[in-house]
């Protein structure tokens, strides 16, 4: 019985452990489900408000910061009013700085930074497109020579060289290919945990681009 | 004992299931709203120390639950408003929650007054980088694309850069945040001359036509802030051809450091054989001139930069004489320049920053007119070092001291006579921005500076003020005193002159809404202390100077710039009226100075064809003309020029991501400018002083340029591969 008493006891301080574990793990994935749903600008935001409560609690974690810049990227590409994206834009940015503190060299992040440049430059292409496509294009080159199996670096890499060339009406083949590459990527990644699954789409919108201009 | 298991099994999937460890549910909810009564969407709401929370709705409504039962610690944070903490007890359905403002630079107003901030940060400004280059009519010129701006007059004729009635001297340049001597090529009178430096260098430019921060001194109308890129972001080489000359540019990255170096050569020879010059060249313009930079990470936010640039021209010119069918007067001039600067920047803790650096300007003309020689040098050291001290998001405060040291000679090469002087100024700065709400921004500044040459003392206050009475507007107001060292050739004459001052009054409104921004300012600038030319001995021309001159500048500006109402187009419409009235040199009374024409209109359009991957641009230059004396008619600066008209045109085309080519051409329709007459020193046989027109050294300027840029980027490289 005493043995039984302490082996309940063993169990129950590893419990606490395990739910507050848990409670982070819930948490998030509580927040990816709000954030799988998203629609509106304001949705997105709520979103990325909970990742951001669960950075504030679970501070070494990477995952809440990257998922609140995310969402925030994410909810620019349908806001209106230019000076308002770019705060939006810039409060992301800051939680892919706390993420690459956390996580350095991580191409995940490094991916999110190149995504988040994206967003930057699409609120006035006009006068950022020059200062911003290399630094955009260097960092999505970054995440896959960080690892050449990330397919969300290809995706959006490949997005970038479509943007590109189908503005100067160049060659799309380099785009095309690159998007073509990441599918297989993508089948074959086995993400575990909070890892990223997002950009498919993508890929497969630059795809179709490719078959349309054909 | 199988029952205690049983037990045992069910506490574990409790507490699998509720992480909380506590089976109690607290709803908690209500509404966030700011002290104005408008309520806060998307305000963040958290138990302190758990995962339970939620946001506010579209309304300001939040409802969420939490498993915490006691002792809860409700946290609030919104964009823009002081975080703040409510301690509950138990279930709160109806809270109302009341934020306030958190002022900060983020939601604070700008002081908009006199200052033009040229950088790709908002989305809607007066100016970006790359308008510098695709200007029409700027030629890559920074001056050129500047002179469309509200305040500024183009004075075609002279090249640099004319503010609010001021003369060009009147503008202080400065590199990373250090003055620039010499910042123009040197030319002779009636040709125009450009800014030394490639605009390509720069990130951003921060230009003020007045009421500009005390951290300023030397400058009687304007600043001109030049940023060199901090990152630049892959190894490239740029290779410039052009029909004036050609260039090239590299660039190589590392992990904390980067080197740019470049080398240029312009001829306008082959140009001008083939283009029909109205001005008599014996030899066309050329120039070498070769720069460095390197840049070079101090931790994670430090930077030092260091900057080199080398260069030497040469020109000979014809010019008539009036009164004079010879091929009239010799102008040779060669050129030396060198400018060197090396600054830097280091938080030394969250609340404090350290800038500062020094710079060195050598500058060397010789000058062969006809059979005389002269040469003129001047050297100026800047040293400068600043801290900015933030005492609170909503208050920061500047500090720093700087001293300039020159030395300035003017020597008569056949004679071997020289003057000239040297001098020492040392000044102190401090200035305080206080973000008072967001609706007000107050800044006050004070300078103390001390000119060891003419013995004198003074400080300048400088103050600004900016409102916004709704969120799209801004009010702002700025006044101050100013002052200036008179110019070099005075001081080789009369070393103790005191400095020349001025004092801005000024205030301005801005709307800025959606790609489209609209400013209008009004200005009154008196002016004491400009140098008036006496002759104390009679039949001698040896002169003194005295700092008498009084005079004034007032006058209003308004700007317009729409990338907004048609689709790919961006367009902006100046107008700058200004009334200046000096008495200066040999004049008895105030005059409108020959740089200042009253009414000035600028208007620069952009079109960008997709299909054609071009962009056509324009630019329409018009002034109501130039003053001159006419020694011929009674009065001083009795007579003006015809009105002042040029209609530029340009058109880029990107062949390739790396290769544009450009075309401009200046002044398309040929219309024959003139900006004034000179006349002979003495009356002819008929009691008439002799004219002869001050013209333009060509109708047009035509510019073709091919820009390739080679990246070889490794990870580019690799990408290439794939």
């Amino acid at each position: 019985m005493k043995k039984s008493i302490f082996s309940l006891l063993v169990l129950f301080s590893s419990l606490s452990a395990f739910a507050q574990k848990g409670g982070y793990e819930q948490a998030m994935g509580n927040a990816l489900t709000q954030y799988g749903q998203a629609k509106t600008t304001e949705e997105f935001h709520a979103a990325a408000n909970s990742f951001e409560r669960i950075a504030e609690k679970a501070k070494g974690e990477m995952y809440p910061n990257y998922y609140a810049a995310l969402a925030l990227i994410t909810s620019s590409f349908q806001m209106q009013d230019a000076t308002e994206k770019d705060k939006v834009i810039d409060r992301a940015m800051e939680h892919v700085k706390k993420a690459d503190a956390i996580a350095p060299n991580n191409d995940e992040v490094e991916v999110l930074n190149g995504f988040g440049l994206m967003a930057k430059l699409v609120v006035d292409p006009a006068s950022r497109g020059q200062s911003y496509s290399p630094r955009i294009m260097q960092s999505f080159g970054k995440a896959m020579s960080m690892n050449p199996n990330n397919p969300r670096a290809a995706a959006m890499m490949a997005r970038q060289e479509l943007g590109t060339a189908q503005f100067f009406g160049s060659d799309t083949s380099k785009a095309c290919g690159l998007a073509q590459k990441s599918i297989p990527l993508f089948d074959q990644a086995k993400p575990q945990g909070f890892e990223p699954t997002w950009g498919r789409d993508v890929a497969e919108e630059v795809i179709a681009g490719c078959n349309k201009t054909k | 004992m199988r029952l205690f298991y049983l037990l045992l099994l069910l506490v574990l999937l409790l507490l699998l299931l509720l992480p909380g460890r506590s089976l109690a549910q607290t709803h908690i909810s209500g509404t966030v709203a700011a002290k104005s009564g408008e309520t806060i969407p998307g305000a963040n709401l958290w138990i302190k120390d758990t995962f339970d929370g939620g946001s506010s709705d579209a309304d300001g409504n939040f409802a969420f639950i939490t498993h915490q039962a006691d002792s809860l610690i409700l946290v609030i944070s919104a964009i823009g408003f002081e975080q703040t903490t409510l301690v509950l007890s138990g279930q709160s359905t109806s809270l109302s929650i009341v934020l306030k403002p958190k002022v900060s630079q983020l939601n604070a107003v700008t002081i908009t007054s006199g200052s033009i901030d040229i950088s790709d940060k908002a989305s809607a400004v007066v100016m970006k980088p790359i308008d510098i280059l695709t200007t029409a009519g700027s030629v890559g010129d920074i001056t050129g694309a500047l002179n469309t701006l509200p305040g500024t007059a183009t004075v075609a004729n002279d090249g640099r850069l004319f503010v609010r009635g001021g003369d060009a001297s009147e503008t202080a340049i400065f590199f990373d945040g250090l003055r620039v001597g010499s910042a123009y090529g040197t030319a002779t009178a009636n040709l125009p001359t450009r800014n030394r430096f490639n605009p390509a260098l720069f990130k951003g430019t921060f230009f003020s036509t007045g009421g500009y921060s005390a951290e300023y001194g030397d400058a009687l109308s304007s600043v001109l802030v030049l940023e060199t890129i901090d990152e630049p972001v892959r190894n490239q080489t740029d290779i410039s051809l052009m029909t004036v000359g050609a260039a090239v540019s590299s660039t190589f990255v590392g992990e904390e450091q980067s080197i740019t170096a470049d080398v240029s050569y312009m001829n306008l020879s082959p140009y001008q054989e083939l283009v029909k010059q109205e001005f008599d060249w014996e030899e066309a313009p050329k120039s070498l001139s070769g720069q460095v930079v390197y840049r070079h990470k101090l931790g994670t936010d430090g930077l030092v930069k260091a900057f080199v640039q080398l260069s030497e021209s040469q020109l000979v010119l014809w010019q008539k004489l009036p009164g004079d069918d010879s091929r009239g007067q010799r102008t040779g001039i060669t050129n030396k320049f060198a400018f060197a600067n090396a600054s830097y920047k280091k938080p030394i803790n969250a609340k404090w920053l350290s800038e500062g650096g020094v710079s060195g300007s050598f500058n060397n003309d010789q000058f062969a007119i006809d059979t005389n020689k002269y040469q003129n040098t001047e050297n100026l050291i800047h040293i400068k070092q600043k801290f900015t001290h933030y005492i609170s998001d909503a208050l920061k405060v500047r500090m720093g001291a700087e001293t300039f040291i020159r030395n300035y000679e003017e020597k008569d090469l056949l004679s071997g006579l020289s003057r000239g002087f040297d001098d020492e100024r040392v000044a102190v700065f401090t200035e305080a921005e206080w973000f008072v709400n967001t609706k007000i921004t107050l800044r006050g500044g004070l300078r103390g500076a001390y000119n060891f040459m003419s013995n004198e003392g003074r400080v300048e206050p400088r103050l600004a003020a900016a409102y916004r009475p709704y969120p799209e507007g801004t009010l702002s107001a700025a006044v101050g005193t100013f002052s200036q060292v008179q110019g070099q050739s005075i001081l080789a004459v009369s070393p103790q002159i005191e400095e020349a001052t001025a004092v801005h009054f000024q205030v301005g409104f801005q709307h800025e809404q959606q790609g489209r921004i609209f400013r209008a300012e009004a200005y009154h600038k008196p002016y004491a202390g400009l140098p008036l030319q006496t002759f104390p001995t009679q039949g001698s021309a040896e002169s003194v100077f005295e700092d008498a001159g009084k005079g004034v500048a007032r006058g209003f500006d308004i700007f317009y710039r729409d990338r907004k109402t048609f689709a790919n187009t961006d367009f902006w419409v100046t107008y700058s009226f200004v009334h200046s009235r000096r008495q200066y040199g040999t004049f008895t009374q105030q005059v409108q100075p020959s740089f200042a024409p009253e009414h000035n209109v600028s208007v620069v359009g952009k079109y960008w064809i997709a299909k054609w991957k071009s962009q056509p641009g324009a630019t329409l230059s018009l002034n109501s003309g130039f003053t001159y004396d006419n020694p011929n008619i009674a009065g001083e600066m009795e007579s003006t020029s015809p009105g002042f008209a040029s209609l530029s045109v340009n058109w880029s085309y990107l062949l390739k991501p790396n290769l544009i080519i450009h075309f401009s051409c200046s002044n398309v329709t040929g219309r024959d400018n003139t900006f004034g007459n000179t006349y002979a020193a003495q009356p002819n046989e008929q009691g008439v002083y002799a004219s002869e027109p001050l013209t333009q050294p060509a109708p047009r300027f035509i510019f073709v340029g091919v820009f390739w840029t080679i990246s070889s980027d490794k990870k580019a490289n690799q990408l290439n591969n794939l």
